[in-house]
């Protein structure tokens, strides 16, 4: 079949209608997607076109935040990290959206900013949920390091003061795990 | 331990018949014309039909009901909004995002749902027409779901590495003129790792229409109905072959209950 194979020229129907018009193609041979595509064109006529060309790129796509992502930053930092995900069923919904789903709920009761966090982790550890504690394994290493030097070294008391530090910044350890307080490390150094 | 050698055969009983001889039974022309389709129906009926009894299916707004079959909660379902890393981005896919979350793009899927539509439209009238259809991937992971919907259907794959020259080179390559196919559906758009495929330029070369599914790092200019959507997941791939399964049993069924009604198809 007579054609010309610049495909980078313009698009497969432009091309197809200047070989009818020129009698290089009989009208009766057309192809047979030619009328499909005349009675349904696509939304744009396919052109080859590169990115040093005349033509405009649309602008860049806008970045995506969400109102809740400031709380889940705090959930991962401060409350568990991150857990696996199974992604073969989309029934399970994932430990830090309850959190967040809850929050709101307590939102709307009225209660204040600064009590919001410490009573949605109540509500939940009522509930039976369990939470993987970011803090646990650096008491455990305290604990063993004191166990070995009988006798107060200084570096020791200088990690447990930052550590009371943000103990005190944040007053979920006291909720969130009740075995390790604050308290009970003081009572046992 | 697994058993490869008792694993064998069963794949090889699937893929008896390779799918370039089964193209190399058309000895006509390269293309299919639309004239010599009419002109064999007609001579079938060589009794003039009743101006009732003919029917042009291009007048009709939605002649194969593809509104009901696609839903956009099926695509949120299967994934298809996730696109890949922004700094892979194609420029000209720009348009179809709708924005990007933590350095990944996520593909706007009101905009994907009337181009999936009219594409599926498409397929289900080249189908009509008894077109020839070429199903295409080089993902490993799907071929073998491609291969076999393929089979199913009664069209054709080609799933193996891209030789240049396979389309414009046809007739030296498998000894014969050959007729090439009349729409070729491209389920990924890339060859290897950011290489697009060798018969995306080959199919415009022969004046050749394709589908494709783009994500947001494959180059839609040249792709006559681009579908901005994820290609990657097996789960979207799973929805993709099912739709136009579908589409392409519905035409097949159709065009046979009207000729056996004693419709005539004409195009004018």
């Amino acid at each position: 079949m007579a054609q010309s194979r610049i495909n980078k020229a313009a698009s497969i129907y432009t091309r197809l209608n200047g070989l009818i018009k020129s009698n290089l193609i009989k009208w009766s041979d057309r192809p047979l997607w030619y009328d499909i595509y005349k009675a349904f064109p696509p939304q744009r006529d396919p052109i080859y076109r590169s990115v040093l060309g005349n033509d405009v790129v649309a602008p860049l796509p806008k970045k995506l935040y969400y109102k809740e992502d400031e709380l889940r930053a705090y959930f991962f930092k401060n409350i568990s990290p991150i857990e696996t995900i199974v992604l073969n069923s989309n029934m399970q919904q994932p430990n830090w959206e309850t959190f967040i789903s809850t929050y709101y709920e307590m939102e709307k009761m009225g209660l204040k900013k600064e009590s919001l966090i410490d009573a949605t982790i109540e509500t939940l550890l009522a509930k039976g949920f369990y939470f993987k504690n970011n803090l646990k394994k650096t008491n455990n290493l305290i604990e063993q390091t004191n166990d070995k030097n009988n006798a107060e070294s200084d570096s020791v008391k200088n990690e447990m003061k930052t550590l009371e530090g943000e103990i005190s910044k944040s007053n979920l350890i006291e909720t969130a795990n009740v075995n390790v307080s604050p308290d009970s490390n003081n009572q046992k150094l | 331990m697994l058993n490869l050698t008792k694993n064998l055969p069963i794949i090889i009983n699937k893929l008896t018949t390779p799918q370039s001889q089964k193209l190399l039974k058309f000895t006509s022309n390269i293309h299919s014309t639309a004239g010599n389709r009419q002109n064999d129906q007609n001579l079938k009926t060589s009794v003039v039909p009743q101006k009732s009894k003919i029917i042009n299916p291009l007048k009709h707004e939605d002649f194969f009901q593809i509104n009901e079959l696609v839903k956009l909660e099926d695509l949120f379902k299967a994934r298809c909004h996730y696109g890949h890393h922004h700094g892979l981005r194609c420029p000209w896919m720009n348009e179809f995002i709708f924005g990007t979350r933590i350095t990944t793009d996520i593909i706007d899927l009101d905009q994907t749902i009337p181009l999936m539509k009219r594409a599926l439209n498409f397929i289900a009238h080249i189908a009509f027409r008894k077109g020839v259809i070429l199903f295409i991937t080089r993902y490993a992971q799907h071929i073998p779901l491609i291969e076999q919907s393929a089979l199913e259907v009664g069209e054709y794959s080609h799933c193996k590495p891209w030789r240049n020259g396979t389309f414009t080179d046809s007739t030296r390559r498998f000894g014969s003129v050959i007729r090439l196919p009349d729409l070729c559906i491209f389920f990924h758009t890339h060859e290897k790792l950011n290489e697009a495929h060798g018969a995306l330029s080959e199919t415009a070369k022969m004046l050749i229409p394709t589908v494709a599914i783009c994500d947001s790092d494959s180059d839609p200019s040249q792709i006559t109905y681009p579908i901005p959507a994820n290609d990657d997941s097996l789960v979207s791939q799973q929805l993709y072959t099912r739709l136009i399964k579908e589409v392409i049993i519905k035409a097949k069924k159709k065009r046979q209950e009207l000729e056996e009604q004693g419709y005539v198809i004409q195009y004018e």
